[in-house]
């Protein structure tokens, strides 16, 4: 088995505004983010040999894309819930590393504010039918089933909820102080840990500004063969890793899982790190975007990914190691709380931070002499999931 | 006096024809025991167990019944946001006596005194009403 590292370069990214777009379809997100990455990648859209569209909800199959125009091309939608934009990068890059395409897009895309319905749309439970359902999911939100992981980390770590809130709180405040710096992102705004804290409870412990935001947006990425990668730009960006871990139901349906952690974070992630040859992620991954769909869920991806000890996020979201100056800043860009979260394009546009942090392109949110970055989604919940490792460096 | 609508999207329309496979499961709670490794085991999301899911032998289950098991409540949510009868959604991640775990709605229960540790017992209650066909599944009341 070969390893898909250094085989494959990014040469070219695109994202659009995320937000409440009222004005825009997927079609205008589409547009926005693939010439953006044309663009960037200095090709047309002629120049795409094969495509893969990730989304969850916004299309069926690949003429998803139609409105590139792209001319009777292989092309292919893909979806892995909160992992479906990470999925279709994957699916281009295996495409090239195979050698049966030299010049691959994906793009990942998601028009979740034309429901014109709070939250997310689609079956209430993870992996249920949407043509029938048994009826025997109690139907909970998105948020109870993170909340689960709150009230177990609480316990088991003796925090008070006032203090397991405040701990939380800090989190969001972060993602929000990234992302108010990017005019990209959902949401402008800085935010306060009394606002945090006082916020409406949404499932407890988990309070409005623990969420994400539900947005539109699309992001795209077009790979070359990385021997090919500096035709294209004098700084391509070139995979070491792409891992996807899914569960199935073990936490779920078994005593033993313990709702401290994800099991597919932390085996996926032991995968790319040998895959892309990490000893110490702590200490090597330079920047990371992780799955903040709830703050809970951050705490919980520093333990699992190992860069805090197990059980010890505390100590380090309280000395600002994740912050923008801190050691190993997480969620640069104003994470899925601040950036906002269109499910299908969500892994792509975590790839268009690191990418740009990697090439010294970050602005006011760059971090110093970055030589790798990862990825991480998390789609499902506590008890079973699909998660996306992804690493990328700007070294050969 | 009805309660507000869920601001949820709709649920998935109920299976008659799934409820019908499952209807085990529905009407009794029962799930299964492995053979091979002794696991009990219940579906979450009313489809057959063909597959161990601690031990991955295949086919080789005895009916197994949960409804009577007593359990303790391992972690819960309360949920703002949930299409329920009985708001706010009351959930709870229900360990059995004796093994296998259910992800299940709460009733019955003082919001105040949920607590991680709750001893509670199934009990058969109607879930929701949808096009026309009554939802009866199984909850977790407090059993102390």
């Amino acid at each position: 088995m070969e390893s898909i590292k250094d085989r494959v370069a990014i040469v070219g990214m695109g994202c659009s505004k995320f937000g409440e777009r009222w004005d825009k379809g997927v079609e205008d997100l589409i547009v926005e983010a693939a010439y953006e990455a044309f663009e960037d990648a200095g090709i047309g859209p002629k120049d795409i040999q094969a495509a893969w569209v990730g989304t969850v909800f916004s299309g069926l199959s690949a003429i998803t894309l139609a409105p590139l125009q792209l001319q009777y091309i292989p092309m292919t939608r893909v979806e892995n819930m909160c992992a479906t934009g990470s999925e279709a990068l994957r699916a281009a890059s295996y495409a090239v590393a195979a050698g049966v395409c030299d010049v691959a897009l994906a793009v990942g895309v998601e028009k979740l504010k034309d429901s014109g319905q709070t939250g997310v749309k689609g079956p209430a439970v993870v992996g249920d039918n949407s043509e029938g359902s048994s009826g025997i999911g109690p139907g909970y939100s998105a948020p109870a089933s993170f909340a689960y992981l709150a009230t177990r980390y609480f316990h088991d770590y003796k925090l008070k909820p006032e203090e397991g809130k405040r701990l939380l709180a800090q989190i969001a405040v972060k993602n929000h102080h990234n992302g108010s710096l990017n005019p990209k992102a959902h949401f402008q705004n800085e935010l306060t840990v009394e606002q945090v804290m006082n916020a409406p409870i949404i499932a407890w412990p988990l309070g409005l500004f623990d969420c994400c935001g539900v947005s539109d947006g699309a992001a795209a990425a077009v790979v070359t063969r990385a021997d090919m990668a500096r035709n294209f730009r004098a700084d391509p960006i070139y995979i070491k890793g792409l891992q996807i871990n899914v569960g199935a139901r073990q936490g779920a349906m078994m005593q033993d899982y313990d709702f401290v952690h994800i099991e597919e974070n932390v085996l996926g992630s032991r995968k790319v790190y040998a895959e892309a040859g990490v000893k110490d992620p702590r200490q090597e991954i330079s920047c990371a975007e992780v799955h903040d769909c709830f703050s809970i869920h951050e705490l919980i991806v520093y333990e699992d990914l190992g860069f805090s000890p197990r059980g010890r996020a505390r100590e380090d979201i309280e000395a600002g190691t994740f912050t923008l100056a801190g050691a190993l800043p997480v969620n640069t860009d104003g994470g899925l709380k601040c950036f906002g979260h269109p499910l299908g394009a969500s892994g792509l546009r975590m790839m268009y931070e690191v990418y740009k942090q990697l090439q010294g392109k970050a602005g006011p949110r760059q971090v110093k002499n970055p030589r790798l970055g990862l990825t991480h989604n998390l789609g499902g919940n506590a008890g079973t999931g699909v998660c996306s490792c992804f690493i990328v460096g700007n070294e050969k | 006096m009805p309660a507000e609508a869920s601001t949820l999207p709709e649920r998935s329309p109920l299976s008659l024809q799934n409820r019908w496979r499952e209807r085990k499961v529905i009407s009794a709670l029962y799930g299964v025991r492995c053979q091979a490794c002794g696991t009990p085991q219940l579906s979450q999301i009313g489809q057959a167990l063909r597959v161990c899911v601690n031990c991955q032998a295949r086919d080789r289950f005895e009916d197994y019944k949960f409804s009577d098991k007593k359990g303790r409540l391992f972690s819960y949510a309360i949920d703002q946001l949930q299409p329920t009868l009985n708001p706010p959604g009351v959930n709870g991640v229900v360990d059995f006596e004796g093994g296998g775990r259910l992800i299940c709605e709460l009733t019955d229960c003082d919001l105040d005194k949920v607590r991680v540790g709750m001893p509670v017992a199934m009990t058969f209650r109607k879930m929701y009403q949808l096009r026309g066909l009554v939802n009866y599944f199984w909850k977790a009341r407090p059993a102390e």
